[in-house]
């Protein structure tokens, strides 16, 4: 129900509830203040009116007792009255001809006031009658019963004689209750109007603020809802303002961190057609932006290469994370592909996958120049050991040996062990370099001393292998520098190892030591194998050993440039080389030539 | 008339290694001829002929298991037994070298000179009792 109707409804039942009890209320108490003022009154009549009618009877004087009654009944405007003798029978009557006859007994409402009895009854014509009967006693004499009878005046008959009265009395509450519910109505109909928006707003389950509307009632009332529902819709507006910029600038945001990344990153459907591609994925399939050919096909198209068709879909099928090598051009990169399924926020199966696309090629690299070292340096570690293994085991078999081959053996044992250290001293050395803590305490050395102590090192490997071994030394003595003569020694031991290493049988090295200006210059020439142009800039990398056949024989870990050139490097020096493939190559030291200074 | 001593060929590029290998053979009583690479191995088993091969896997120029190879499709070497030393151990796929080369023996570094010498000369037995 509406409210307006609840309210009237409201408003009759309690006004006229209310009324017609305060009606009832007037009227009942009316009605027993009326009736107990009219027995009294009775009662009053009868007590003055029986001594009257006792002397009377004591006159033994039907006339006169007559009289009396009539007299009564005019002065007390009786209906009737009457006296009964013992026997029941009218021995006055006020009424004509009911002299003799037997009074009847009255059927009503009795009740009795100490001897005065009263009853009260409706007579043929349905008139209230109230009929009071007193014995009449005198002393020992009992003449009989006086009775008298009034109309008992009740309220309904003054309301049915005044019925019409009445009716038109009770037409103007009617009005005025009906004018009230009306006003009332009136003025609570914009309360109305705002009631029913709120209710219906509660009946809904995502109700949206900006739903409530502007009533179109004037007033207060009306005005300042209109004002609200104004103020929501403004709110609703500027919040969902805010709540667009806020979207827009986390997307271009997303996308600024996405193209920022430097692996692809693309997100495709179930059916692996590209939805959205970050920039790094354009750069490495090489697809121009603007052309924007990438959204709508599949992945798989951009990441086949030539010749492995098959090998992609079903290794990408099998795996969410696949290996795949990709030719561009004529380098060969090395992809790692990932497949992650896209989550949705309300944690339902997603059909969206997110792939990522990393170029691992440099990764794979480090891990096969790794793999290539360990190799190197297994078979660099096992050698001497065996060597000195087999040598001992076969020392201790006395039978086997006479005691020049006894000395030969020992003094190998002892060589393979300098060997091995110093390969242990390298790989040392290799790791402080990594952990960055490779040091050098430096001292006052003289160049020709080391020199010297550095040719007699090598002779041995030069005089293998017949080279031509030329040493170069200025005429001038040269000064002494203030460096770690060790690290400088394995440095250049180094150099002239490698020269020594990749040079065939019958070729030549060429050592010069110059002072150039501030500097010190070493150089170790060869006419070895020479270096491949393109392997130059890689060539002090730690691990790196040319692929070279001619290199790949020899021995080696592809540590010892690296060493050496970090050992310059913390000299405050550097290491340059000139060098054509199949002819030879030329190393460069140059040291600052410091002695003692900045100590 | 006593047999001729049987001839090792021990291919192997570490002097050092080849030289002790030698000696311990030799005070053995078999004739040993060392080569120091895959090629001079090969040159060597091509000039004479040799009854048992040791043979090094890590070498410059041809490395052992391609002289087997070599060998092995060479009428003279067909089954002659071949040892192989090896620094690489546990990484060689020796059931295939086994089975593929016919190998008799892989010997990881270090090894013993002696088991070497015992296991050629189990070799030789056998080799005696199924050519008597």
């Amino acid at each position: 129900m509406e409210l307006s109707q609840r309210i009237a409804v409201s408003y009759l039942l309690f006004v006229v509830v209310g009324t017609v009890a305060l009606g009832v209320g007037i009227f009942w108490s009316t009605q027993k203040f009326l009736s107990t003022r009219s027995e009294n009154r009775g009662l009053a009549m009868v007590g003055q009116a029986t001594p009257v009618v006792l002397i009377s009877c004591l006159k033994h004087d039907a006339e006169h007792l007559q009289q009396t009654v009539q007299h009564l009944h005019a002065k007390h405007r009786l209906l009737y009255g009457c006296v009964t003798d013992n026997s029941g029978k009218y021995i006055a009557h006020t009424k004509q001809g009911q002299l003799g006859k037997r009074a009847r007994s009255e059927i009503g409402k009795k009740k009795s006031w100490g001897d005065i009895q009263t009853v009260a009854f409706e007579n043929e014509k349905q008139i209230s009658i109230l009929e009071y009967k007193a014995p009449l006693v005198s002393g020992k004499q009992n003449f009989g019963t006086l009775t008298m009878a009034v109309i008992n005046p009740s309220i309904w008959d003054t309301l049915r004689s005044s019925q019409d009265y009445i009716l038109i009395a009770l037409l103007f509450p009617a009005a005025i209750l009906g004018a009230g519910v009306i006003v009332i109505q009136r003025s609570i109909k914009p309360l109305c109007a705002i009631e029913k928006q709120l209710r219906y707003s509660n009946s809904v389950v995502n109700f949206d603020r900006s739903k409530f509307d502007s009533i179109s009632m004037k007033g207060p009332v009306a005005n300042g809802w209109n004002r609200l529902v104004e103020g929501l819709r403004l709110g609703t507006q500027s919040d969902q303002k805010i709540l667009d910029a806020v979207n827009h600038y986390r997307q271009n945001q997303v996308f600024k961190i996405l193209d920022s990344l430097p692996d692809g990153i693309v997100v495709t459907d179930s059916q692996n057609v590209i939805k959205l591609a970050n920039a790094a994925f354009l750069n490495i399939f090489e697809i121009a932006e603007e052309k924007a050919e990438f959204v709508g096909k599949s992945i798989i198209e951009f990441i086949r290469s030539d010749g492995n068709q098959e090998d992609v879909e079903m290794s990408l099928a099998s795996n969410s994370i696949s290996e795949l090598s990709r030719f561009s051009g004529d380098s060969e990169r090395v992809l790692r592909i990932a497949r992650h399924r896209m989550r949705e926020q309300n944690d339902s199966e997603c059909n969206q996958q997110i792939w990522t696309i990393s170029d691992i090629t440099q990764r794979k690299l480090t891990e096969k120049m790794r793999d290539e070292f360990l190799d190197s340096a297994t078979h660099e570690l096992r050698t001497p050991l065996s060597n000195i293994k087999a040598y001992a085991e076969t020392l201790a078999i006395s039978e086997v040996l006479d005691v020049e081959q006894q000395k030969e053996f020992c003094n190998t044992i002892n060589s393979e062990a300098t060997r091995l250290a110093r390969f242990i001293d390298d790989l040392l050395s290799i790791s402080n370099v990594e952990a960055g803590s490779l040091a050098i305490s430096r001292e006052n050395t003289e160049v020709d001393r080391l020199m010297r102590e550095i040719v007699e090192k090598v002779r041995p490997s030069m005089v293998k292998k017949d080279l031509e071994f030329n040493i170069d030394l200025p005429q001038k003595t040269l000064p002494s520098l203030f460096i770690d003569k060790d690290k400088i020694q394995v440095a250049l031991v180094n150099l002239m190892g490698n020269a020594a290493k990749y040079t065939p049988k019958g070729g030549r090295v060429d050592v010069t030591v110059k002072l150039l200006e501030d500097q010190i210059v070493f150089s170790v020439e060869d006419t070895g194998i020479g270096i491949a142009e393109d392997e130059i800039p890689k060539l002090f990398d730690k691990f790196f050993r040319s692929d070279d056949n001619l290199v790949q024989n020899e021995t080696g870990t592809g540590l010892g440039l690296s060493l050496a050139n970090e050992i310059i490097r913390l000299h405050g020096g550097k290491i340059t080389v000139e060098s054509q493939k199949g002819q030879g190559s030329k190393f460069t030291i140059f040291l600052p030539a410091k002695s003692e200074a900045f100590a | 008339m006593s047999k001729p001593k049987p001839q090792i060929l021990v291919v192997e590029d570490n002097r050092a290694m080849a030289r002790v290998i030698s000696v311990v053979l030799e005070s053995a009583g078999y004739r040993v001829t060392v080569a120091f690479d895959g090629e001079a191995g090969w040159t060597e088993a091509t000039n004479e002929n040799f009854d048992l091969i040791i043979t090094d896997q890590q070498m410059p120029k041809l490395n052992g298991v391609d002289l087997c190879r070599r060998l092995r499709s060479h009428d003279q070497y067909k089954s002659t037994p071949i040892f192989m030393l090896t620094a690489k151990g546990l990484e060689l796929d020796l059931t295939a070298l086994k089975d593929e080369l016919g190998i008799s023996e892989v010997f990881g570094k270090p090894f013993s000179p002696s088991m070497i010498t015992k296991y050629v000369e189990q070799c030789f037995v056998e080799s005696a009792v199924f050519s008597s």
